[in-house]
């Protein structure tokens, strides 16, 4: 089974606390960064980067009393149940594991960047800086997830069986969603939180606009978003279709051993027909 | 046909230029290792392929088709008249590609790992199969150039071993290339009887060629997969590239124009080698293939036109028109593109009075590969639909220069010091 995450973007409070979360898991340097940078006002960092995997967007939309208000949203790798950057990649060094999360493995990477070109949501980062610049992105904490039961004892202090259950579900989260205390991100089984999305626009629908955003974009998202307004004003793509970009890809890649034999047919019948004529010709001289 | 060298000085003004250049071009080269990408290039995250992804890789194998497509002409189709401009396509081909391989070890982010995909085999990436393509099809040039290595410094023995070894090498190949393509052993299997088969009916059909068959064929089976494939990478990003060139038929848009363009490039050689080296004119013959390229042009050209409409009627539901049209700046251009291009090319290697007159004649082609180096640009970049822009860096077209300079400079070294231009007997 594949996970994911539902981002409840109405009930974001745009605290950060999974951005700071995200930096400290991934151990990541920090930025030189200001308010107001960019249009976003308090959106901080402007953009993602090879240092910043996830990012609380700041998105001011006109209310119904001409208002404005924050809507908070969240930006990182939305690993894609079809990824592009893994079809893209020369080198497989991008892959999609079992349980969901589009994976990195540096030590093949040759730094072509076409994962970054292909990918629908602009989420993979390069080190531009460096000398030996390498792929950064969002991981899905797949170590974390990864990780197994939880010690007998902490602290010196055995831990009850309920006790353990806790300790391994925080433990084996995501780092972000151990950190949001709001409840606006929700890890689970991607179907469920389907389900889950799905019931909470039934139970809400003055709330919710009826739209889950990833379950059906370019072939469908890990990552699940709700909103209260239209995903167009929160910055998201609208025009990628339902359709996987990869599907494209493939439908040329699995052309190729026919393309061999076609090209081949077709230049031997061409060969072999121009040398009788020539043959013939000659034996009429 | 034989074949001479030009017995010209080897030093003289222009290649003295080219030299500096080179070096210009290196020195930008030296500043990008020592720097890294970001403090040499205007790249971005949001613009990750520039000016080397689609001028010194993308354009350089457009304009370097000349070679499979002029040998596909002359051994296939029968156009034993061009005979001549086989060598001198294939040297230009070999420096185009070799080139393009050069300038990517400068553009991707660890050179030395450009070796990576020769181990590394996830079959389902468009961009593997480009790279094991032109691996391979940089061998077939060298192989068929390496006739011009044995005439001048007269190794018969490796000749009769390159005549014997050279099929084998091809079907195997072939074979090979379908496994790694399709991790199927059956795919590899199939293709190794096919060539197999091939090769055993086409020995018996006819003359000998110079030649090897197999060679010519496992050239063009090549070019055709990597010209058109390097399109299709562009098929992962119908988000972004304008529709004006983005469509589900790129592969085919790409590979015509690679045969447009490559045959393009042969008829300027041909008219400026007179000039420089001294190799008899061909006006004739330059006519007859401009002819060629005029027919392909008028195809290319409704082919573009229909593909663009078709593209509209597919998105007219959906309401997305305009964001994946872009602007009217992304409308000019591919009205340009398609005037300038193709269409007025067409026109004039369409007339005969045009095709015959050299100046004429030249104008059109040099237009055909302007407006091909403008596609491969506006597909890579220009033709983007991305927030902000992308401008290339002075080191980066420094890069772009002095590659170009050493493929000229070497490709008259080549011409100077083997067999490469037909002799004046000849003609
Ligand atoms: S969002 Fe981008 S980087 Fe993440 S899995 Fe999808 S294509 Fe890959
Ligand atoms: S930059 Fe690295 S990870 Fe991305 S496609 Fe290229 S080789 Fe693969």
């Amino acid at each position: 089974m594949s996970r994911g995450v539902l981002v409840d973007t109405t009930l974001c409070t745009g605290c950060r606390g999974c951005q700071v979360a995200c930096k400290q898991q991934n151990k990541l340097p920090p930025e030189e960064t200001t308010f107001f940078a960019k249009a976003g006002g308090y959106q901080n960092p402007a953009d993602l980067s090879a240092r910043t995997y996830s990012l609380v967007t700041f998105n001011e939309v006109e209310n119904k009393n001409g208002h404005f208000d924050w809507v908070f949203a969240r930006r990182q790798c939305m690993h894609c149940e079809e990824p592009s950057c893994v079809s893209a990649c020369l080198v497989g060094a991008l892959s999609k594991t079992e349980s969901g999360a589009v994976v990195y493995d540096e030590t093949k990477c040759i730094g072509c960047r076409y994962c970054l070109l292909s990918c629908p949501f602009g989420v993979p980062s390069f080190e531009w800086e460096k000398t030996v610049p390498f792929v950064r992105k969002c991981t899905f904490c797949f170590t974390r997830q990864a990780g197994g039961d939880a010690p007998a004892t902490v602290n010196g202090k055995a831990l009850d069986s309920e006790q353990r259950a806790r300790h391994k579900e925080t433990q084996t989260k995501p780092a972000c969603t151990k950190a949001c205390h709001t409840g606006a991100l929700m890890f689970g089984e991607r179907e469920e939180l389907l389900v889950e999305a799905r019931n909470r626009i039934r139970k809400n629908p003055k709330r919710y606009v009826n739209h889950i955003y990833g379950e059906k974009e370019a072939g469908g998202t890990s990552w699940l978003y709700l909103a209260g307004v239209s995903f167009k004003k929160l910055g998201f793509p609208m025009h990628l279709g339902e359709r996987s970009f990869p599907s494209y890809a493939k439908a040329a890649k699995d052309g190729v051993p026919h393309v061999m034999l076609g090209v081949g047919a077709m230049l031997g019948g061409f060969y072999w027909y121009n040398q009788r004529c020539a043959e013939v010709a000659k034996k009429g001289e | 046909m034989t074949f001479q060298r030009i017995d010209r000085k080897i030093v003289t003004g222009p290649t003295v230029l080219l030299a500096l250049l080179m070096l210009v071009g290196l020195g930008a080269v030296v500043m990008r290792m020592m720097n890294g990408l970001g403090a040499t290039t205007n790249m971005s995250d949001v613009w990750p392929w520039g000016l080397w992804k689609s001028f010194n890789v993308m354009t350089l194998i457009a304009l370097g088709a000349g070679g499979f497509s002029s040998a596909a002409l002359i051994y296939i189709f029968g156009g034993e008249k061009y005979h001549g401009f086989a060598r001198s396509a294939v040297l230009w081909g070999l420096m185009a590609y070799a080139f393009a391989g050069g300038s990517l070890m400068v553009d991707i982010g660890i050179p030395w790992r450009i070796v990576n995909p020769i181990w590394m085999w996830p079959e389902h990436s468009l961009l593997f199969e480009v790279a094991w393509c032109v691996m391979f099809y940089l061998t077939v040039l060298a192989l068929e150039l390496a006739p011009a290595l044995f005439e001048r410094f007269n190794l018969k023995g490796l000749e009769s071993a390159w005549k014997a070894l050279v099929p084998i090498y091809c079907i195997i190949g072939l074979s090979f290339f379908a496994y790694i393509m399709t991790h199927s052993l059956i795919w590899a299997v199939v293709i190794l009887a096919f060539y197999g088969i091939v090769a055993a009916v086409l020995s018996r059909a006819g003359r000998k060629q110079s030649t090897p068959i197999l060679l010519v064929m496992f050239g063009i089976v090549l070019s055709s997969l990597h010209q058109s494939t390097l399109g299709s990478l562009f098929l992962l990003v119908p988000d972004k590239l304008s529709h004006f060139w983005w469509s589900p038929r790129l592969p085919f848009n790409f590979l015509m124009s690679a045969v447009i363009i490559g045959l393009s490039v042969i008829v300027l050689e041909r008219t400026i080698a007179p000039k420089v080296f001294g190799v008899p004119r061909q006006d004739e013959l330059l006519a007859k293939l401009s002819r060629f390229i005029g027919s392909f042009l008028w195809l290319y050209l409704i082919f573009r036109i229909l593909d663009v409409v078709v593209e509209g009627f597919s998105l007219a539901g959906t309401g997305h028109l305009t964001v994946a049209f872009g602007g009217p700046e992304k409308a000019t251009m591919f009205v340009s593109e398609m005037f300038l291009g193709i269409a007025v090319p067409a026109v004039l290697l369409s007339i005969r009075a045009c095709r015959n007159h050299v100046g004429a004649r030249t104008f059109a082609v040099m237009l055909v590969i302007a407006g091909g180096i403008f596609n491969r640009l506006a597909v890579c970049f220009i033709g983007m639909n991305l927030p902000g822009e992308y401008v290339p860096s002075m080191i980066e077209i420094l890069v772009t220069v002095g590659t170009v300079a050493t493929m000229l400079l070497l490709f008259t070294l080549g011409a100077k010091l083997l067999p490469i231009y037909e002799s004046r007997r000849d003609v």
